[in-house]
Parts: structure tokens; sequence; C-alpha cells
């Protein structure tokens, strides 16, 4: 249960950054936490963390498992546990969470939904 | 082809007879020639776990090489800090046993100064009977046979250690120091003191030697001094000696010490005599000797024997004349027996 508990949230080391002057164009899926500054169209699809920098720009459907954002993000995001809009972040589509905090400064236009039974209790 | 068999020539001529020696040099220039500078570079990216912009620093191999000569010469620096600070801490240690050590010796030396300070205290009570000792020596030896000075030379026990002359209870070297410098003042004093004595002494026992104290023989006083019935017959007269008659050749001994002023025959009727001079105005005569034994000059003791008993000169039997002048006058000698 500690593990567990523990896990989600990022224990994990990075094990993948894509740059500020990477662009990708297509599927990303893997099992480690990402991190991405550059941009992506298509889709992202990874079983671990992702962190959105404050630089990317995303126009894809995003999910994960923890979901940090601080960039701007067009499309629909799920993560199964939670998801963080940092101040300077900027989210067009509709979520689905288990957990959502949203940073003062924050832009999100979409629809939200929620995991009830799987919300974590400790957390908002 | 002319080309290539001077190079290859070239090229024998060099393996065959250079080569073995030199090869290392040979290599080490190569590498020299073939030398790029290390190019190669890191990046260190510091990512963070939420939005902000990732850190990274981009690192030449160069850097680090020097970062790593830098951090090499500050482990050693501080590896030579540590092996100083450790080995200061052992002298502190060192010193500290040595201060250990000294603190024991010093206690142990001022053990020793209370004793020296006791050991000086029984000193300074053996010079104050010393001094008691003095004085009662000077008042015993009449004070008109001792300089006027000696009795400034007598040293009050005390005087010079502040008043009281009371054994030392303080065991504060400098005091002790004092004390015992008064003691060697108070020693010096004495020495002089008592040579004054001794001086003294002499002088009395010379006086007392030189002052007629024995009768000049043994045997019967036959007649005293003063007036007597002659022993002629007719009439008295006044005797200015004292006789001691004894067998003929009976020894004479000077009645104290001085010098022979007269030593052969004596016309007025004295027969053989003798007269002695013993200074301080003091003479002695001894008269009717057989035969004087001591010539004018000759320096006498008291009791030596001087001459034999006789019965020269006026005389009615073997017996001495002794006579006592004193400051040219004439006494009686047997207020000096």
């Amino acid at each position: 249960m500690f593990g567990s508990k523990k896990a989600p949230i990022f224990t994990e080391q990075v094990e993948t950054v894509i740059g500020k002057e990477t662009r990708i164009v297509g599927t990303v899926s893997g099992n480690g936490t990402l991190r991405i500054d550059g941009q992506l169209e298509g889709e992202l699809d990874i079983t671990g963390d992702l962190i959105v920098g404050e630089s990317a720009h995303l126009q894809a459907k995003v999910k994960a498992n923890n979901i940090t954002i601080a960039g701007s993000v067009v499309g629909n995001v799920d993560a199964a546990q939670r998801l963080e809009l940092a101040p300077t972040a900027r989210l067009q589509g509709d979520i689905k969470v288990s957990a959502l905090v949203i940073g003062e400064g924050a832009v999100f236009k979409g629809a939200c939904e929620m995991r009830a039974e799987e919300a974590p209790r400790g957390k908002t | 082809m002319a080309y290539l068999n001077r190079f290859d020539s070239g090229r024998l001529l060099k393996t065959g007879i250079r080569m073995p020696k030199t090869r290392w040099l040979v290599r080490l220039r190569s590498r020299i020639r073939s030398y790029r500078p290390d190019t190669r570079r890191y990046t260190l990216m510091v990512i963070p776990h939420h939005g902000k912009t990732v850190f990274s620093l981009r690192i030449p191999i160069r850097l680090v090489k020097v970062a790593l000569l830098l951090s090499g010469l500050a482990g050693l620096y501080l590896a030579g800090v540590l092996l100083d600070y450790r080995s200061a801490l052992e002298t502190a240690s060192r010193e500290r046993a040595e201060l250990q050590n000294l603190r024991e010796v010093n206690a142990r030396q001022h053990q020793q100064i209370e004793q020296l300070a006791k050991s000086t205290a029984s000193l300074q009570a053996d010079m104050g009977r010393l001094n008691q000792l003095d004085a009662e020596l000077r008042r015993l030896i009449s004070t008109d046979e001792l300089p006027a000075v000696s009795r400034g030379g007598i040293v009050r026990p005390g005087v010079n250690s502040g008043g009281q002359g009371g054994p030392v209870l303080n065991a504060d070297a400098g005091t002790l120091i004092k004390t015992v410098q008064d003691l060697t003042l108070q020693a010096k004093a004495r020495e002089s003191s008592l040579n004054e004595l001794r001086d003294a002494l002499i002088a009395r026992n010379q006086r007392l030697a030189a002052t007629p104290s024995i009768p000049p023989a043994q045997g019967e006083i036959t007649s005293p001094f003063g007036w007597r019935a002659s022993p002629w017959g007719w009439g008295g007269d006044w005797h200015p000696g004292v006789d001691i008659a004894n067998s003929y050749g009976t020894p004479i001994v000077a009645t104290a010490d001085g010098t022979v002023v007269f030593s052969s025959w004596n016309s007025g009727g004295y027969g053989n005599m003798i007269k002695i001079d013993h200074g301080n105005g003091i003479e002695t005569v001894y008269a009717h000797n057989s035969q004087n034994l001591v010539s004018v000059g000759e320096h006498v003791k008291k009791g030596q024997v001087i001459a034999y008993m006789g019965n020269t000169g006026a005389s009615t039997g073997p017996h001495v004349h002794y006579e006592v002048h004193v400051n040219g006058k004439l006494v009686n000698p047997a207020n000096f027996f």
C-alpha cells in the first residue's frame, strides 16, 4: 500500500526528456516518466508520469498516470491519478482525472470527469 | 624509379641502424604529431519534476579535467589540513600531558619550598640562639677588653627580617629568598663578631700570659714583701720582693711571657740576676741564682726555666729573690701568685 501510494507521485527519475527544440509528430508510448519541453502532434500514451514543461506545445490526446502541465496542451487529457495545472498552464480539452489541482492563473477550457471511487483521500 | 629507390634505401638505413634504439622516441613523436585537443563535452541537465524549465549545463571535458585537478588539489590540501590539524591535536594533547607533568612538578617543588621554609625557620631560630650565645660571651668577657665597636657588632635577631624574627610561616619563594639573604647577612655579621671575640680572647690570653701569675719557684717563702727583720741581724729593713727558699739548683721559672732585658751579675748584692720585661710596664726580677739560663733579648714563656736557685750576692742561703715592678714601682709579688 505504501509503495503503491508513493509510486504515482513522481518518485521515479525522469527517463526521457523531449527537448525544447524537438518536434514530434505521431504516437509516443512507454512506461517511464516523460518530460516534454518541445512540441508534439498526435498521441501520447504512457503508464508512467508526464511533465509538460512551460515551453511545451502539445496538440495531442494525452494519457498518463500523474500529469503535470505547465505549458499548453490542446486535446483530451486522461490522468489515471492526478492532474496538476501549474499557473502557467493552458489546457484546452476534456479531462478525466482522479484528482485535480489547478494553480492560480492556469487556463482550462473543457469538460472534467472525475473517477470518484478511485480518488485518493488525502490529496486535493 | 630513382625516387622510389632512394626513398627505400633511406628507410632501410633508418630501420636498420636507428630503429632499435629510438623506437620509443619515434612512437612519442608520432603521438605528439597525432595529438588533437580533447573536445569532448558533457551536458548536465537538472530536470524539474514539475513544470519549471529544464536547466542544462554544457561542460567541456577540459573543464571537467581542470575541475578534477582542482578538486584533487583541494583534496590534497584538505588532507594536509587534516594532517596538520591532527598533528596539532597531538601536540595539544602532548602539551596537555606536559602541563599536567609540570603541574605535578610544581606541586612537588611547592612542597619542597615549604620544607625549605621550615628549615629556614629553624635556621633562623638557630641564628637567634647563636646571637644570644654571642651576647652572653660578650658579657662574660669584660666589656673593657673589647673594642668599643664590639657592641655595635652584635646583630640583634630579626632586625633584617621585618622586625620580629619569627619563623618563616608562608612558603613564598620571594620571602624565602629574602629570609635566606638576611640569614646570610646575619651569619656574616656573626662571623665578624665571633672573629672579634676571638681576637679579644687572644689578646686577653696574651695579656694574661704576660701577667705574672705563678710563683717563680717551688719552696718556702722565707721573707715576705715589705718591712722585715734584717737577715743580717741588725735592725729591720724594707724588703722589695719575696724570697723563696729551696735546695740549691731548684729550677726558677719565668712567671709570665716576656723578653729578657738583664741576665748577668749584679754587683748591688743581687748576685746572678735576671730581669724580664712583660710589657704593659710590668717587669720581674729573679736574683741570687746559681746559674742564668737565658740571655738578654731572649723571649721566654710563662713557666719556662730561666735559672737555677743559688746563693750568689748578698744571700744567706739558697733562695730566689723575686721582685715585681709595675710602671717602675715595686709591688708585692704575692699578689700575683
